[in-house]
């Protein structure tokens, strides 16, 4: 029995991480998160597979900060009950809300994190293997294929597009309000566009019989089926939590 | 081996309340020659590569076609239900969607169609090598095949459905992301395939089809009909190869 952090275990942590996100109280998710991000740059198997993705990882970080902040400040200020906490510029804070907040971020950004820390350490290529070695239907495999390739595309696409409008003299620089309007007005192009990419690339693919791979042709090594402790430890703690919030619920 | 293409009154409509995308098209195409489709866009080009390569009724399942496709004793009324691939293979005109993005390296790309087939051969790299050194792109083997050149990619994904050893290659405007050298290398390329495969390939331009260097290229032009923009039927530029 191995027990090192290989595709399967990734997998087996990234659900221990969202029944996590949906059981655990928000500072223990808070300290998961923290963990991550130590995790990123101390174990081997978490590191960025590219700079891009070691740029989105970062960049992440910075939008996560923003939008915790965005949740918690709008749920103190929205929701009135309890203590008020704080009083800025006229504005109360209150407890229940600041702690409703909390919660609601704490969970949002753990369940991002952890499947961002999923892909950004695991080359597509080796997912798709993977699971096409698990016998996943073909269909399922190459939706999955496009939908991450359009994803992993966006930010180069969207770069692009505003490359193409300053060249035309739009203001899009000038800063985080331009920019929001640029980007709302290139959405719904963008979209559709990306989606009339997808369908083609999905029509190369079948023209090159993605679809009627057959099992015999797939890797060697993602037949392997030994069984890693880490595995069988992340599934074993998802379901103790599982079933320890069960056993609270059902006596509260 | 190769075999001869026969099309007999082939019309096609997206859909029923659609205007014709081809109208009564008659072709035939000797075994293991070449001929290039060169039409303006709306002619129909695509569109008759898409029928031929069986994408056709996949994706546009309310499309109606009339007429025959013969492609050596196989003869389909309309257009096929299915992909063709293998025996017809076909590149489509943006090199970069044929990239499958789930492989690293140019050979493994081009592996990557042979994985799907399920006929790995004993020796892969031979086999792959080959192809790539007949396309010129064996200096780009180990190279990423997203951080290539439009033309560079082109070929590869040419190489991608060669390796397969397609009876029919259809290329839908190969010579789109190829310079003038590149186009000369497409032009050995397709002799190189004469006798052994039966290629079709669409241009909007009749340069290529019908310089001197293509002389083994019989060119066929699809019109538009100038008063309706609908497409007409077409008529041979140049019947025979040299």
């Amino acid at each position: 029995m191995k027990a090192n952090l290989d595709l399967p275990s990734k997998l087996s942590l990234v659900f221990f991480l969202w029944v996590c996100a949906f059981t655990l109280p928000w500072t223990f998710q808070v300290g998961l998160c923290l963990l991550l991000v130590i995790a990123r740059f101390a174990i081997p198997a978490f590191r960025p597979v590219s700079h891009r993705s070691a740029a989105a990882f970062s960049k992440f970080i910075l939008y996560s900060i923003t939008v915790a902040l965005l949740v918690t400040c709008l749920n103190a200020l929205f929701i009135r009950s309890g203590n008020v906490v704080a009083t800025l510029l006229g504005f109360s804070f209150y407890e229940d809300g600041l702690l409703f907040g909390l919660r609601t971020a704490s969970r949002l950004i753990l369940l991002s994190f952890s499947v961002l820390m999923f892909f950004i350490s695991t080359p597509l290529t080796v997912f798709i293997d993977y699971l096409q070695s698990k016998g996943l239907p073909q269909y399922l495999v190459l939706m999955l294929l496009l939908t991450l390739h359009f994803l992993d595309h966006l930010p180069s696409r969207i770069h692009q597009i505003f490359l193409a409008q300053q060249a035309r003299g739009a203001p899009v620089d000038s800063g985080v309000l331009s920019r929001t309007r640029a980007l709302l007005s290139i959405l719904s192009p963008l979209v559709l566009s990306s989606i009339v990419e997808s369908i083609e690339r999905g029509t190369a693919l079948e023209l090159r019989g993605f679809l009627s791979r057959p099992v015999a042709s797939r890797k060697p090594e993602d037949t392997e089926t030994r069984v890693n402790l880490l595995t069988i430890c992340f599934y074993f703690m998802s379901l103790v939590i599982i079933a320890y919030s069960i056993y609270r619920w059902l006596n509260v | 081996m190769a075999q001869r293409l026969t099309i007999k009154d082939l019309s096609l409509q997206y859909s029923a309340s659609e205007p014709r995308a081809l109208s009564s098209l008659s072709l035939d195409v000797e075994a293991g020659s070449c001929c290039a489709i060169i039409g303006p866009t709306g002619a129909g080009k695509s569109t008759l590569l898409q029928c031929l390569a069986g994408t056709m009724r996949r994706h546009h399942p309310e499309s109606l076609a009339t007429g025959q496709i013969q492609f050596g004793e196989t003869r389909f009324n309309g257009v096929p239900d299915h992909v063709l691939f293998p025996i017809a293979g076909l590149v489509l005109q943006d090199p970069y969607v044929q990239i499958s993005g789930v492989r690293e390296t140019v050979f493994d790309e081009v592996l990557f169609t042979l994985e799907n087939l399920g006929t790995i051969p004993q020796d892969p790299r031979q086999t792959i090598l080959s192809i790539l050194q007949r396309l010129g792109i064996d200096h780009l083997a180990d190279r990423k095949p997203t951080s290539l050149s439009g033309g560079e990619t082109q070929r590869v994904a040419l190489a991608a459905i060669l390796i397969a050893q397609p009876s029919l290659l259809l290329l839908d405007e190969p010579t789109t992301a190829l310079d003038s050298n590149a186009q000369d290398k497409l032009r050995f390329i397709l002799r190189s395939l004469r006798g052994r495969t039966t290629v079709l390939l669409t241009d909007t331009q009749i340069d290529f089809a019908l310089s001197p260097d293509s002389s083994n290229v019989r060119a066929f032009k699809l019109d538009v009909d100038p008063k309706t923009r609908l497409p007409a039927t077409g008529s041979w530029l140049r019947k025979h190869s040299a």
